[in-house]
């Protein structure tokens, strides 16, 4: 291969596809994409706070005073007095009351709530909820259950997941590695299908305009397709680095906005430098332990290992299916014809998406492990994988696999190229590819 | 002195023999025809000497010696089917294409300035491909094709598309590469251009060279001792065909000359022949009829074709 030409074709092919205004806009909207993902749910929560809504209990049997008790979202006002419901009814619209919820039965059985608006049924369950429980309270009272009963009966259940690892405990969130693994497999996904098609066209386009008859005079087409190969997965490369960047920039700014993160940070860097003092234990206190939680099991996750697999499967990947989408491009005429065989290509990608759930249920089961293994599905699945943690052993071979895996095809595609981009007006099938294969 | 010569080359593709012993030589600064219908292997040959595929058996000498990969940048070829990028600004497209064949930047910047003048094209330079019509197009592509000044230049069918205007253009840009002691292969099937600027040819048809040589000796190996002799008013008759030493084909009146159409018998010469029509009436022109390339193209394809079908 002589590396001059070859450096040619890949700083045009590189330069081209960087200086076009889509890959500018792609590259700033990508990591907002991105952060929305990560943000959206966090702020659709803040959002959805909204003020606590005032409510009057009109309540003449008296029997359910203390179920009301003030929430985020309701402040109730509680009333015996049934006398001035009419009136109060009347000025619904004026008054300070989002809405009138009588209680029409001595324990609550039949109710019934005005309001200024159709409530929402959010809103109407935690009322009834409200009832039901002070009403169950009452009942268990009267055949002699007494509230440590009640909660010796009803427990709070919580499970904590942490790991084992070199002689101490450390804490993980399943949801969030999942998060993490389900991100990584799924931009792999696309960013192959997205970057292999984009050589395919490239491709198809040379040889559609015929430019190519005049470069393989000068070139080897293997030098043009590696060229090309290379030149678009720098393209890749570039837009990741700008992803990576501009998400770090876009969370950093972003998490000062969700309330309790910095403290919990702050919390966590501490514990991790000084150990768990008691002071740090008193601090840990003032902060929702669920975000601690989050920030430490962030904090664990294998972000090195993780952005070092990223590349490497994201690489192999890539190598291994752009060049076959290469081989397709040469191959064919039209855009048209290429159909036919980028399904079956394609379809060990669509199969490891679909894969998915069975995957991220059981991260460590057989299935997951094979297609982890299995170098047309690994750079996917193998990402999805390792946020659970996978033994080296297992990134080991699936790397070396990957590795042989696109030597072979780039080998392979490069056969079919050299014959493919010279034949015009020849509808290929299989076998008529299988012989291209075989010329020397 | 014999520049490139091809010995023996064979190429199969599956059920189908793409050129079958084929071997000639091509002298340096001669423009070379390489000439045949449609599907006869040309363009397996030429992408056999430019190395874009190797033959199954047989040589391609360059100097004596075999092709290398290195000798590839010393060829300029300009293919029949021929593209460009169509949406790449002229000036960077040729200036890219140019690298690729070896030139440095600089370099290929001066020679293509020197080129767009000469094509007067300057201002294209900065223009999109698609904006140009495809005469213009073929310009910057021979311009590429003859750039980094190559010993060894191919054009295929380098005529078709262009309008007489810049047909002419090219044709004189093609001699004087020759002149400047360029050796060119000049694949074509448009006979009139390959007698106006061949100096050797080569015919291929089914995969095998049927006639070579120079171009001269070829035509006059292929007349046939006919004869046109034009009297300038009617001659007599009687006279001219009481001879054996020719057979009349024909006798024609124009504008009130007679044209008579003969062909001499063998070991006749021209002179006894005319010495006997000088009775018959005065004559004012004589010539020789020397068949075209074109007859010549038509006559020996379909004499092979009809051999093959035997």
């Amino acid at each position: 291969m002589n590396l001059h030409k070859t450096g040619l074709i890949i700083a045009k092919e590189y330069g081209e596809r960087v200086k076009k205004k889509s890959f500018l806009i792609m590259t700033l909207l990508g990591p907002v994409l991105m952060a929305s993902i990560v943000f959206i749910p966090l702020l659709a929560n803040q959002f959805n706070k909204d003020e606590a809504k005032k409510i009057i209990v009109i309540d003449s049997y008296g029997n359910l005073e203390n179920a009301f008790q003030k929430s985020e979202n309701i402040i109730y006002e509680y009333s015996r007095d049934s006398n001035n419901t009419d009136e109060l009814l009347k000025n619904l619209s004026e008054s300070k009351y989002y809405g009138i919820l009588t209680i029409n039965d001595s324990l609550g059985a039949q109710n019934e709530l005005v309001a200024k608006e159709q409530v929402s049924i959010s809103l109407k369950m935690q009322i009834a909820s409200d009832i039901k429980e002070r009403v169950r309270q009452i009942k268990m009272e009267k055949i002699g259950i007494s509230k440590e009963d009640l909660d010796y009966i009803n427990p709070e259940v919580e499970v904590l997941t942490s790991v084992w690892k070199e002689g101490k405990k450390e804490n993980t969130s399943a949801e969030i590695a999942m998060i993490v693994g389900f991100i990584f497999g799924f931009v792999i996904y696309i960013v192959t299908f997205i970057y292999g098609s984009m050589v395919m066209r490239s491709v198809l386009d040379e040889k559609m305009s015929r430019i190519v008859e005049i470069i393989i005079s000068s070139v080897k087409p293997f030098e043009l397709m590696m060229g090309k190969v290379i030149g678009v997965a720098l393209v890749a490369i570039t837009q990741f680095t700008a992803w990576i960047i501009l998400t770090i920039a876009i969370i950093g700014v972003g998490q000062n906005f969700i309330p309790g993160l910095e403290e919990a940070k702050t919390i966590e860097m501490q514990a991790k430098s000084l150990g768990a003092t008691a002071e740090i234990e008193q601090l840990a206190q003032n902060v929702d332990p669920n975000m601690l939680r989050i920030v430490e099991a962030v904090n664990n996750l294998p972000v090195v290992e993780l952005i070092i697999a990223f590349l490497f499967f994201f690489i192999g990947g890539y190598f291994l299916y752009s060049s076959l989408f290469a081989a397709i491009g040469a191959a064919v005429d039209n855009e048209t014809d290429s159909q036919q065989f980028i399904f079956p290509i394609t379809l060990p990608l669509i199969i490891a998406m679909v894969m998915l759930q069975a995957i991220i249920e059981n991260p460590h089961g057989r299935i997951a492990y094979w297609f982890s293994i299995i170098p047309f599905t690994s750079p996917i699945v193998m990402l999805m994988r390792i946020p659970f943690g996978v033994p080296a052993i297992d990134i080991i071979i699936s790397s070396v696999l990957l590795i042989l895996t696109f030597i072979a095809t780039i080998w392979l595609a490069g056969k079919i190229y050299r014959v493919g981009i010279l034949m015009y007006g020849k509808k290929v099938s299989y076998k008529e590819l299988w012989k291209w294969i075989r010329y020397h | 002195m014999s520049f490139l010569k091809i010995e023996n080359v064979e190429k199969n593709y599956q059920h189908h023999k793409a050129l079958d012993n084929v071997s000639f030589s091509v002298d340096k600064g001669k423009i070379f025809g390489l000439l045949g219908p449609n599907g006869a292997g040309k363009t397996s040959l030429i992408r056999i000497i430019t190395q874009i595929t190797a033959p199954d058996s047989g040589h391609i000498l360059l100097n004596d010696k075999p092709m290398t990969p290195e000798i590839v940048s010393n060829i300029g070829y300009l293919p029949e089917e021929r593209g460009l990028y169509k949406k790449m600004k002229v000036g960077e497209q040729a200036l890219y294409l140019a690298q690729l064949k070896g030139m440095s930047k600089k370099m290929a910047m001066d020679r293509l300035k020197y080129w767009f003048k000469k094509f007067e094209i300057t201002g294209w330079w900065d223009k999109k491909v698609e904006e140009l019509s495809k005469g213009m197009q073929q310009k910057i592509q021979f311009i590429i094709t003859v750039l980094h000044q190559p010993e060894l230049l191919i054009f295929d069918e380098p005529f078709s598309g262009f309008d007489p205007i810049n047909a002419n253009l090219l044709k004189n840009e093609i001699l004087e590469l020759k002149n400047n002691g360029s050796t060119i292969i000049f694949s074509t099937h448009n006979m009139s251009s390959v007698e106006e600027i061949c100096d050797n040819i080569a015919l291929i048809n089914r995969s095998k060279v049927i006639l070579e040589g120079d171009i001269h000796q070829i035509k006059s190996t292929y007349k046939n001792n006919r004869f046109e002799i034009l009297f300038d008013s009617t001659p007599d008759k009687f006279i001219i065909a009481q001879t054996p030493d020719y057979e009349i084909n024909e006798i024609s009146k124009k504008n009130g000359h007679t044209m008579v159409s003969l062909s001499l018998k063998k070991d006749i010469s021209t002179n006894q022949m005319l010495s006997h029509l000088m009775h018959a009436g005065n004559i004012i022109q004589f010539r020789e009829i020397i068949p075209s390339m074109n007859d010549i193209f038509i006559q020996v394809v379909e004499n092979t074709n009809a051999q093959l079908a035997n």
